[in-house]
C-alpha cells in the first residue's frame, strides 16, 4: 500500500516537473519560433485551431494564437516567480525577525502582518495596480505585497520553534551575534515548508495575474494567458477556443506547480515515512 | 583568600507580573575558584537551570526580572549591557546542555559549527581557525578528528555529540564552564566516560566548573562542593564528602536515601528505598516560611519562618531550624520491606 503511494506521489511530483519544463521550454523558444511581434496581425480572423501553418488557430484580430500562447508562458512565468519571490523574501525576512526576537517586535509586526491579512487581497492588488499603472513590474509588486503575509506566518512559526532547540542557546553561550545565528542557524532549519509554500504561491500569482488582465489590468504592452481569455471572451459563443486555449494553459501551469508543491511537500515532510 | 573565579551574591530571578511574582531563584549566594567543581542539586524545577541562565542572562523572551550581584573575576558583570556580555559569554564563560540531540545544528557539519564558534572570539582565517577546530576534536578525544569535521550531527552517536558539544562550549578557551545535566541524557558508561573527559579538560585549561544535576551518582564522582537547591533555595552547601558523611538538611537527607544502591547479594532481602513525600510546591503557591516543611517529617512551628543560612564552617551551611546534627547522623535505618 505504502509502495504504490510513493508510486503515486513520485508520479505526481514527476507529471509536475513535467508540465513545467514543457512551459519552460515553451516560453524560452518563443523567440526563436516567433520572433515576430505576437500583437502582429498574420492571417485571417477566427481561423480554428488545426488550421495550416497556424496550430492554434487565429483570434478575431488574425494574430497567431500559437505565437501569442508562446510569449504569453514567458509573462505567466516572470510574474509567478518574480511575485513569488518577492513574497518569500518579503515573509522570509519579516517572520524571522518576528519568530526569533519575539517580544514587542514580534508583536509589532504581526500586527502589521495581520493589517495585510485583513484586506482582500485581490482587491488590494487591483487597487495598487491601478494606482502604479499596469506593467510587468507592478503586478509583480501589486501580488508580491498581498501575498506575504502567509509565508511570514509560516516561517515566524519555524523561527519560534527552531529558536527554542538547545543549539540556538548554544549559539548564544558562545557570543555568537544574532544576524549570524539567524543566517546560519535560524534560517536553514526553517526553509522547508517555504518551499513547499513558494511552488503554491506561483501557482496563485499566476492565476492572480491572469486575474487582473482578463479584468484589463493586465500590462497592454505584452500578451499574457489572462489577457488573451479576457479578449477572447466577447466571442465566446462563435469562437470558443480562444478563451478554451489560453485558459487550458493557465490551468496546467497551475496544476503543475501544485503538483510540484505536494510532491515536494511529502519529500520534505520527515513525518511521510515514505521517501 | 584570592577572589573566586565567579562570585554570586543574593540572585534573585522572578517571572510573571510585578504585583504576584512567581520566584525561581531566591537569594542565592555561591562561589567557584578556578580549578574547582561546584555541583548544584536538586528535584527537577527547584531553579538549577534558571541559576544558570541568569548568570550568563540568557532567559531570553522571557519577562525575567534578575537581581543580586554576580561578579567575575572580581568584576561586576550584572550591569553589563547585551553587546558587552557578548563578549563574556563562550570567552570566559561557557555551558554545556543537557540533550546533545539537541544542541547541534542538524544542518550544518560540526567543523563549520566549531569554526563559527571559533571565529566568534578569534579573528583566525578560515584556515587557521579550521586548524583549531580539528585540535578541539582532538581535545574531546574524538578518533580521527581531520575526517570527522565535514561530517553532520547526525552521523555521530550521542556520546560523540556530546563530545563535540563539549568542544563547541571551549572552542572560546573559557575559564569558567556550566554544564547544565551534560549527562543526563546520555548512558551510564558514556555518562562515566563523558564525566571523565570534563575532569580531565578541567584540570587540563584549569576551568572553573559549575555541574548541575540530579543525580547524586555523577555528584560523588566529580564534584569538589555541592550546593542542594530547594524551591529556589540554597538549603544546604558542603564539600562533597561531608555532604555524602553528614548531610544535615532534612531534603539532603532524603534525597540520599532515595537514592537506591547497587544490590550485588541477590539472597538479601531487599531494601525498600525512601522517597521523599509530597511534591515540590509550585512557584505559585510556596508557602511562608520553610518550603521543604510541609514534606519533612521534623517540620515544627518556627518553620512557619524562613530559616537563615546557618554557616557551620567556612565551606559548610545549611538552611533549616532543625538541621541534623553529627550525632544523630547514622544514616537512615532502611525500612525493611516484607521479602
Amino acid at each position: 500500500m505504502n509502495r504504490i503511494k510513493s508510486i503515486m506521489r513520485a508520479r505526481s511530483m514527476l507529471l509536475g516537473l513535467i508540465i513545467l519544463a514543457l512551459i519552460c521550454v515553451a516560453a524560452l523558444s518563443a523567440n526563436l519560433i516567433y520572433p515576430a511581434d505576437p500583437f502582429d496581425i498574420v492571417a485571417r480572423a477566427n481561423l480554428w485551431p488545426g488550421s495550416p501553418g497556424y496550430p492554434l488557430g487565429t483570434d478575431m484580430l488574425g494574430r497567431d494564437m500559437t505565437s501569442g500562447m508562446l510569449h504569453a508562458a514567458r509573462i505567466s512565468l516572470i510574474v509567478g516567480v518574480g511575485a513569488a519571490g518577492l513574497s518569500v523574501a518579503l515573509g522570509t525576512l519579516i517572520g524571522v525577525v518576528s519568530g526569533y526576537f519575539g517580544g514587542w517586535v514580534d508583536d509589532c509586526l504581526m500586527r502589521l502582518t495581520e493589517l495585510f491579512q485583513t484586506m482582500p487581497s485581490f482587491l488590494f492588488a487591483i487597487l495598487l495596480v491601478v494606482i502604479l499603472q499596469p506593467s510587468i513590474g507592478s503586478i509583480v509588486f501589486a501580488i508580491g505585497i498581498t501575498s506575504w503575509p502567509q509565508i511570514s506566518r509560516l516561517v515566524r512559526a519555524e523561527a519560534m520553534r527552531v529558536r527554542q532547540q538547545d543549539f540556538v542557546s548554544a549559539a548564544l553561550t558562545m557570543g555568537i551575534q544574532h544576524p549570524a545565528i539567524i543566517w546560519r542557524h535560524i534560517l536553514p532549519n526553517s526553509l522547508a515548508p517555504v518551499i513547499v509554500a513558494a511552488s503554491i504561491l506561483i501557482a496563485q500569482a499566476i492565476l492572480t495575474e491572469a486575474s487582473l488582465s482578463f479584468l484589463g489590468l493586465g500590462d497592454p504592452s505584452v500578451i499574457s494567458w489572462g489577457s488573451m481569455v479576457g479578449a477572447g471572451r466577447s466571442s465566446l459563443r462563435t469562437a470558443w477556443y480562444m478563451t478554451a486555449v489560453p485558459g487550458a494553459a493557465i490551468f496546467l501551469a497551475v496544476m503543475g506547480f501544485m503538483y510540484l508543491g505536494n510532491g515536494l511537500n511529502d519529500l520534505l515532510n520527515p513525518r511521510t515515512e515514505v521517501r | 583568600m584570592s577572589t573566586p573565579l565567579l562570585d554570586v551574591r543574593h540572585l534573585r530571578v522572578e517571572f510573571g507580573s510585578p504585583k504576584a511574582p512567581l520566584i525561581a531563584v531566591n537569594d542565592l549566594s555561591l562561589q567557584v575558584n578556578a580549578g574547582e567543581t561546584l555541583a548544584i542539586v536538586g528535584e527537577s524545577g527547584c531553579g538549577k537551570s534558571v541559576t544558570a541562565l541568569a548568570l550568563t542572562r540568557l532567559l531570553h523572551g522571557s519577562q525575567a526580572r534578575i537581581s543580586g550581584s554576580v561578579k567575575y573575576r572580581g568584576e561586576e558583570i550584572s550591569t553589563l549591557d547585551e553587546r558587552q556580555m557578548r563578549g563574556i559569554r563562550g570567552r570566559h564563560i561557557g555551558m554545556i546542555f543537557q540533550d546533545p540531540m539537541s544542541a547541534l545544528n542538524p544542518v550544518m557539519s560540526v567543523g563549520d559549527q566549531l569554526i563559527e564558534a571559533i571565529q566568534a572570539h578569534d579573528k583566525l582565517s578560515r584556515v587557521q581557525a579550521r586548524a583549531r577546530a580539528q585540535e578541539l576534536l582532538e581535545k574531546v578525544r574524538i578518533p580521527e578528528p581531520q575526517k570527522r569535521l565535514d561530517d553532520y550531527p547526525h552521523r555521530f552517536s550521542g556520546g560523540m555529540r556530546q563530545r563535540v558539544v563539549i568542544a563547541l562550549a571551549l572552542a572560546g578557551r573559557p575559564s569558567l564552564l556550566i554544564a547544565d545535566e551534560p549527562t543526563t541524557a546520555l548512558d551510564v558508561t558514556i555518562q562515566a566516560q563523558i564525566l571523565g573527559l570534563l575532569a580531565t579538560l578541567q584540570k587540563e585549561m584549569g576551568m572553573g566548573l559549575i555541574l548541575i544535576t540530579h543525580d547524586l551518582g555523577v555528584v560523588a564522582e566529580t564534584a569538589d562542593r555541592v550546593m542542594v537547591m530547594y524551591a529556589g533555595r540554597k538549603v544546604e552547601e558542603q564539600p562533597v564528602h561531608g555532604l555524602f558523611a553528614a548531610p544535615r538538611h532534612p531534603y539532603t537527607q532524603g534525597l540520599i536515601a532515595a537514592r537506591p544502591a547497587l544490590q550485588i547479594n541477590p539472597t538479601a532481602r531487599r531494601v525498600r528505598l525512601r522517597e521523599i513525600p509530597g511534591m515540590v510546591p509550585m512557584l505559585s503557591q510556596l508557602p511562608e516560611g520553610c518550603a521543604f516543611a510541609a514534606r519533612c517529617e521534623r517540620a515544627s512551628d518556627a518553620c512557619h519562618q524562613q530559616p537563615d543560612a546557618v554557616r557551620i564552617d567556612t565551606l559548610t551551611s545549611v538552611a533549616c531550624h532543625h538541621p541534623w546534627q553529627a550525632i544523630d547522623h547514622p544514616l537512615l535505618q532502611p525500612q525493611r520491606a516484607h521479602a
